[in-house]
């Protein structure tokens, strides 16, 4: 469903990236409104996560521009810590800081990066724990859970800096089957709450089921863009017809 | 002790074996301030080497490439020369040439005692390891987790002192631990710039007692006593620092 009040968050226009001689984005336009759910999909190399990762700075664009919520992403003078409390990422890694407890790991960032007041942070930790149903684990430490418990207190530490975008980069591709389910309810409940989200995945029944639009990429371009149900029931593109009889 | 005194008498007598500095409560007393002048010395030199590798691991990470040159030529002459060369060089050339290891024309005292040299040499050598060593740990903190932190809004420096470090120092503390029961050993380098130490003290004894296979025999086992405290503690302060299940 799209979102009446289209107002856009994110927008990419013409975006290029290279890594050295290779050129990874090809002239990338999009746009996602507020409270919109996104999914971008495709071969492995076209340049999924690469968009992810130009969005909230870690990777330089080389040509276009990218605005996130009213910020400049390729402004030389950019501000990456008010971009990046405003853009949260989950990655596929888990990425979770090991020698902290699961609580410590929620509460850092916004204790040492946006330096809030401790008893409002922990509370909030406390209640986004609460949702991803980890309230118990808040003193494990990482290695002592699961893969995709791992992956919800990931969540729940994006969460914790209350950002207007989410963006989940391949978060299930390193779990086991039985836990892909409790992530993707996860992200199910944060996308519920009307929270901005772009999901790079492999998962096509859970894009097909969450997303508002489902973009496709081959190459470093983006080959077509659609409706969830138009898209997966009548592809138009050759290259989204090829990759999606590979993988459903 | 009174009868490990008689003891080692009787033996002498009967044998012709002298372990004098067993029996003779003198001698006796000299050793034992040998043993703790050695870990004095120990002690001193783990310190220093500690605040010089930390330093110099810092000062390689300043976007200033003279300064890191000039810190990469001291780690790699203090690394590949000899200890005892290094306290030569220190003691006999630098010393000497600066007035700092002689008596004044009025016999003052020198400005730096050698012991004081000692500390500083040991220091200094095992400061360019320490300083490896850390590095090393920095490097095998994963990418990912950086670019985690990254995304959360740290800086640079903010990554490094909440994130980089602890986790360097967990993953380098075996390394670290090895490096530092090092410098126990090298004490006895003192031996050759009259730092009244075990090695020098058991000297003094068996000249006078020409008993040097059983004096050798004490100072060894004595070495062997003191690496296997320190290794102790070294270990302690490793299950101390256990983080549960972060095994890497």
């Amino acid at each position: 469903m799209k979102a009446e009040n289209a107002t856009p968050q994110v927008i990419l226009k013409d975006v290029r990236k290279s890594y050295g001689q290779l050129e990874v984005l090809k002239g990338i336009s999009m746009s996602v409104n507020r409270s919109e759910i996104v999914s971008i999909i495709g071969p492995s190399g076209s340049g999924k996560s690469t968009i992810l990762r130009c969005i909230n700075a870690l990777a330089p664009v080389n040509a276009g521009s990218i605005n996130v919520a009213g910020i400049e992403v390729n402004d030389p003078k950019l501000d990456e810590r008010a971009l990046r409390r405003r853009v949260g990422m989950v990655f596929q890694s888990y990425n979770l800081f090991p020698h902290r407890t699961v609580l410590q790991n929620i509460m850092m960032a916004p204790l040492q990066v946006l330096k809030q007041n401790r008893a409002d942070v922990e509370q909030r930790a406390r209640a986004l724990l609460a949702k991803v149903r980890l309230s118990e684990k808040e003193n494990a430490y990482p290695g002592e859970l699961s893969g995709g418990q791992q992956q919800r207190v990931a969540i729940a530490r994006s969460l914790c800096m209350n950002p207007e975008v989410m963006m989940f980069d391949e978060v299930t591709a390193a779990l086991d089957p039985e836990t892909v389910k409790e992530v993707l309810t996860t992200i199910r409940d944060v996308a519920a709450e009307g929270m901005t989200c772009i999901l790079v995945t492999h998962e096509m029944r859970f894009a097909r089921e969450i997303s508002d639009t489902v973009y496709f990429t081959d190459q470093g371009r983006i080959v077509e863009s659609n409706n969830p149900k138009d898209f997966f029931e009548n592809p138009q593109d050759d290259r989204t017809k090829a990759f999606l009889d590979k993988v459903l | 002790m009174e009868l490990i005194a008689q003891f080692f008498e009787e033996l002498y007598h009967r044998t012709g074996w002298n372990f004098s500095v067993l029996y003779n409560a003198w001698e006796a007393k000299k050793y034992v301030n040998g043993i703790y002048i050695a870990l004095e010395l120990a002690l001193w030199g783990l310190l220093g080497a500690m605040i010089i590798g930390a330093l110099c691991c810092f000062l390689r990470l300043v976007r200033f490439a003279p300064l890191r040159w000039l810190v990469t030529a001291y780690i790699e002459f203090f690394r590949n020369t000899p200890g005892l060369a290094q306290l030569y060089f220190l003691f006999f050339g630098l010393g000497s040439y600066f007035q700092l290891s002689t008596y004044g024309q009025n016999g003052e005292p020198p400005f730096l005692s050698p012991f004081k040299f000692v500390v500083i040499g040991l220091s200094l050598q095992y400061g360019a390891f320490v300083a490896e060593i850390l590095r090393a740990g920095i490097e095998a903190v994963p990418k990912t987790t950086k670019e985690a932190a990254e995304a959360l809004g740290y800086g640079r420096w903010a990554a490094l002192y909440h994130i980089v470090m602890p986790l360097a120092f967990r993953i380098s503390l075996p390394a670290l631990g090895n490096n530092m029961a090092q410098i126990v050993k090298s004490t006895a380098m003192a031996y050759a710039i009259a730092v009244p130490e075990a090695l020098y003290v058991a000297h003094e004894i068996w000249t006078e007692h020409f008993n040097v296979i059983e004096m050798m025999n004490v100072v060894l086992l004595t070495y062997l006593g003191m690496m296997w405290i320190f290794t102790l503690i070294v270990r302690l302060i490793e299950r101390w620092l256990h983080v549960p299940g972060m095994g890497r």
